[in-house]
């Protein structure tokens, strides 16, 4: 998972709905509805484009969900316990041992970050940090950041120029001692740079970077990433003084496995409404529970129907939805089987009925599933457009594909061509309850159209590894959380690439990839992904299933956070913000 | 009786060396630390990928490399530095297992005592009251709650717990404090007492999820050795010789029958470590039985290991235990 969001820029625009406070969603674009101000489950407002909340009684799938409020409506005070599963070893967030989402929940509050995105996907600096960013096309394409000459680290140094070359210098890849998750961005940058002072920076490309507003979150002192051994070893206890933001590490407790951060009391923008945030280990089956007995003030449901039950029958609970960054899908290995032929592929694709599988996968959960038919854009992104042109499902449309192409249906109701039957592997991932639910639907839909569709299992520890070996033919399962669908579009449909599990070799797609990584113009940029898109549904390389759910359960006087949708906690959270109505 | 005693430690010594280099060779062989990223892997950059195995490289977890040159190097750590190695998110797992088992102890210690000794009470009464009213009722109870599972139990109390805590804040129920079940103590007012009840309030539920399996089983056993001894022909004699039928159930009948429980005693408080997985999971505390199934789950080899290792240590320190117990109860051993 990248920590860069730039693509947001992309997902902008069409959102329209959660600023709006707690009166009616303006307009009759776009939707969302957001929670009603009840905090009600079953919001029926929504309407519109995203079409989310607009069957009686469906959660809400819009773009963000955190019942906003002015700091005036809120009183100071209180406390946020946010259950969390582990506790890191290593804090270093661009580390790939510290890269975990629950240590970003911890280190949000206290991190520096050049952007906030609206939730319209609309980047604004974060001027508690950066009064300003102006971008020069070039080329070279440079960036220059005007820095609040305000903003401190908590042991008292500037923010400065000497930060973001410490950063580049770290994450950039030019010295390998330096162990980092990516270095995308920071390797296409030629040199940064002080301006008219320290406080201005200037960063100079060597080409273009249209993502480059996902830089910089989450730097850190520079002496926290001087040395390889600090950068690598030196994390494993949380250094205040590396840090900044509007709270500050306060304590840990190893044998409770909690810990604090209350408000910093150097921070020069708006004071904390909320006196501690409190983090605590909790194991994922006992949360539900918990919020339930009031330990707990916010939790992700996931798919689950027992903890949605539990939690919106909760006395004072809030439940808050959007559609989140995360898909299933199948993926067709290009290489393996009946699979490596096109018109199979393309078969195979007109024969699942991916409502059916996402209204199963989310039994008992209130959302409404519809197919996704985007490779790059989930529904509630600015540029999603349906590009399966036919290849949704179609099971009568699928077999006569499949006669056209010379197939002949058996006696068993397989097709069978030179003497080569129809049989196709579904690899499932045992003790993985969505996995094993899609691959036996899939297996019987399959079967109806003519397919001779087994399932063979692969555990989860073997799962990576038959994945990147290529060990199967079609297999389902989650893109996580990465909000930014085109920064690494490359390294998932381009060929040879490091995460294309499809093994695809697709000309018309590659030839496209690199002006795509170079467009500044985010129009532009949509209108070229959704091209690609569009051969990617012909050649079937992925069948998107459904855009999953994002649903929090939020006890319901919290203002301000909930389900963060694609533009995540860390580039949308305002964490001085937070706070209980009085 | 102390060269004996010194023959049985050098015995179980050499075992438990044993039992670890299996547990080693069976973690090492199995257990695959690269999983533990297989979601980071699988959307990683290249560098990032490399990053990791690098990282699991340095830390002695690569399972490309010959498990016994792992195990040699691991073992040569453990005896020069105390070194148990790290996961593979390069936690310390002496760290984590000193931390752990105090937790573990500070939860199970109440519960077994309780569930033990109220056991064993309530067996031995029960077998003086064979067949009546009660001894059916108290048989019935514990056979249902043997047949529970612990994670049914746990989870209906914590269910109990919230309704009971919906009603507490009016009418028949408010005199009750607002029980948690979330760990030790989240917060709680300053001063020792308040942090006394409070570590007090958390443990109330886990300690009657643990309470009432043991209390059930060590009735039942405790039951049915007593009937066996009630008979014998030496509490007749006992009675015979002018004892009440009390005096010789209590200084002959129930001590004799202590013997047996007290070695299965002993044992159990070994494995109730490892054994409370399910109440530290539904009740958020982070003890050994949570890191038994975390290590494996989390392919962290070396934390596994040192979950056998540490249950292989607890295994030994019951069976020395459970023979001094039965030193004291049973004269026949003292004499010899």
């Amino acid at each position: 998972m990248r920590r860069t969001v730039t693509a947001l820029i992309a997902a902008s625009a069409l959102v329209v709905a959660a600023c709006g406070g707690d009166d009616d969603v303006a307009g009759g674009v776009a939707s969302g509805g957001t929670a009603a101000p009840t905090g009600s489950a079953t919001d029926g407002t929504a309407t519109g484009a995203i079409e989310a909340g607009s069957e009686d009684g469906k959660l809400s799938a819009g773009p963000q969900d955190i019942e906003p409020a002015e700091r005036a409506e809120l009183q100071h005070g209180g406390e946020l316990r946010i259950p969390i599963s582990s506790l890191a070893d290593n804090w270093n967030g661009n580390h790939p041992l510290g890269n975990e989402v629950p240590y970003s929940w911890v280190r949000s509050p206290m991190e520096f970050r050049p952007f906030i995105f609206t939730p319209e996907g609309e980047p604004v600096p974060d001027e508690d940090f950066v009064l300003d960013a102006t971008v020069d096309e070039g080329p070279p394409m440079v960036v220059t950041y005007t820095l609040n000459p305000e903003a401190k680290w908590n042991n008292g140094d500037p923010i400065d120029v000497d930060d973001f070359q410490a950063m580049w210098k770290a994450l950039n890849g030019e010295n390998k001692q330096f162990k980092v998750n990516s270095h995308a961005g920071y390797d296409q940058i030629e040199s940064v740079e002080a301006g008219a002072n320290n406080f201005e920076v200037v960063v100079t490309f060597d080409k273009p970077y249209p993502d480059w507003q996902g830089l910089w979150l989450g730097m850190t002192h520079a002496d926290s990433m001087a040395t390889p051994r600090v950068f690598n070893t030196g994390w494993d206890e949380i250094n205040p003084d590396w840090f900044t933001g509007p709270f500050v590490f306060d304590s840990l407790d190893t044998a409770q496995q909690v810990i604090e951060l209350v408000p910093n009391p150097n921070w020069w923008g708006d004071e904390p409404l909320l006196d501690k945030l409190i983090y605590r280990v909790v194991s994922a089956d006992a949360r539900a529970q918990a919020f339930a007995n009031g330990e707990l003030d916010i939790v992700e449901v996931g798919p689950d129907p027992n903890a949605y039950q539990t939690v919106s029958g909760a006395e004072g609970a809030d439940i808050r939805t959007a559609g989140g960054p995360d898909w299933r899908h199948f993926t067709m290995n290009h290489k393996a089987g009946v699979m490596k032929d096109k018109t199979v592929r393309q078969a195979f694709m007109m024969s699942i009925d991916r409502e059916t599988i996402g209204e199963s996968d989310l039994a008992g959960i209130p959302w409404p599933v519809e197919p996704l038919n985007n490779h790059v854009f989930v529904k509630s992104q600015e540029g999603y457009q349906d590009n399966s042109n036919g290849f949704g499902y179609d099971p009568q449309g699928a077999r006569q594909l499949l006669e056209d192409d010379g197939w002949v249906r058996g006696d068993d109701g397989v097709y069978e061509k030179d003497g080569q039957r129809l049989t196709v592997e579904l690899t499932q991932i045992s003790g993985v309850p969505v996995s094993e639910n899609e691959n036996k639907l899939a297996q019987a839909q399959l079967q109806e159209t003519g397919f001779d569709a087994q399932v063979v299992n692969v555990s989860q520890d073997d799962f990576s590894d038959a994945l990147f070996a290529g060990e199967f033919q079609v297999m389902a399962f989650s893109w996580i959380g990465d909000p930014l669908p085109l920064d690494d579009f490359d390294q998932v449909y381009g060929t040879g690439s490091d995460s294309n599990f499809a093994f695809s070799n697709i000309p018309e797609v590659d030839e496209r990839l690199g002006p795509l990584a170079t467009e500044l113009d985010p129009q532009k940029r949509i209108e070229m992904a959704n091209e690609i898109d569009t051969i990617l549904w012909e050649e079937g390389h992925t069948l998107p299933l459904y855009q999953r759910p994002q649903i929090w359960g939020v006890s319901e006087e919290l203002a301000n956070i909930g389900a963060f949708g694609l533009t995540r906690f860390d580039t949308a959270a305002q964490w001085e913000n937070i706070g209980r109505r009085s | 009786m102390a060269t004996y005693v010194l023959r049985r430690a050098v015995g179980y010594l050499v075992l438990l060396f044993i039992a670890v280099t299996l547990a080693y060779l069976l973690a090492g062989t199995q257990l695959e630390p690269r999983a533990a990223f297989a979601q980071q892997l699988q959307g990683a950059t290249p560098e990032g990928r490399e990053a990791i195995v690098s990282v699991l490289r340095e830390n002695n977890l690569d399972t490309s490399e010959n498990v016994v040159v792992r195990y040699g190097r691991w073992l040569s750590d453990v005896v020069t530095d105390n070194d148990w190695g790290v996961s593979p998110r390069d936690e310390s797992v002496r760290e984590q297992l000193s931390t752990r088992m105090w937790v573990s102890l500070r939860l199970v210690t109440i519960g077994s005592i309780l569930g033990a000794a109220g056991g064993t009470l309530l067996g031995a009464w029960t077998a003086t009251r064979q067949y009546k009213r009660s001894d059916r009722f108290a048989t019935l109870s514990s056979l249902v709650v043997i047949s529970i599972p612990t994670f049914v139990i746990a989870i209906i109390l914590a269910l109990t717990a919230t309704w009971l805590n919906s009603r507490t804040d009016t009418g028949f129920w408010s005199f009750l404090p607002e029980l948690q079940f979330l760990g030790e103590t989240g917060k709680h007012p300053p001063g020792f007492l308040h942090g006394f009840l409070n570590r007090l309030n958390h443990l109330i539920l886990p300690t009657i999820t643990l309470a009432l399996t043991q209390l059930a089983i060590y009735s039942r056993i405790q039951r049915n050795i007593m009937l066996d001894n009630l008979n014998a022909d030496y509490v007749r004699t006992a009675q015979a010789k002018g004892l009440t039928r009390r005096q010789a159930v209590f200084k002959h009948a129930l001590r004799t029958s202590l013997i047996p429980t007290a070695t299965y005693f002993a044992f159990t408080v070994g494995l109730l470590f490892t054994g409370s997985v399910f109440v530290e999971k539904i009740f958020g505390w982070h003890g050994m039985g949570e890191y038994l199934v975390d290590t494996i789950r989390e392919q962290d080899i070396h934390g596994a290991v040192a979950t056998a290792a540490f249950a292989g240590v607890l295994v030994v320190v019951a069976a020395i235990l459970s023979e001094v117990f039965v030193a004291i109860l049973d004269p026949r051993v003292r004499v010899r």
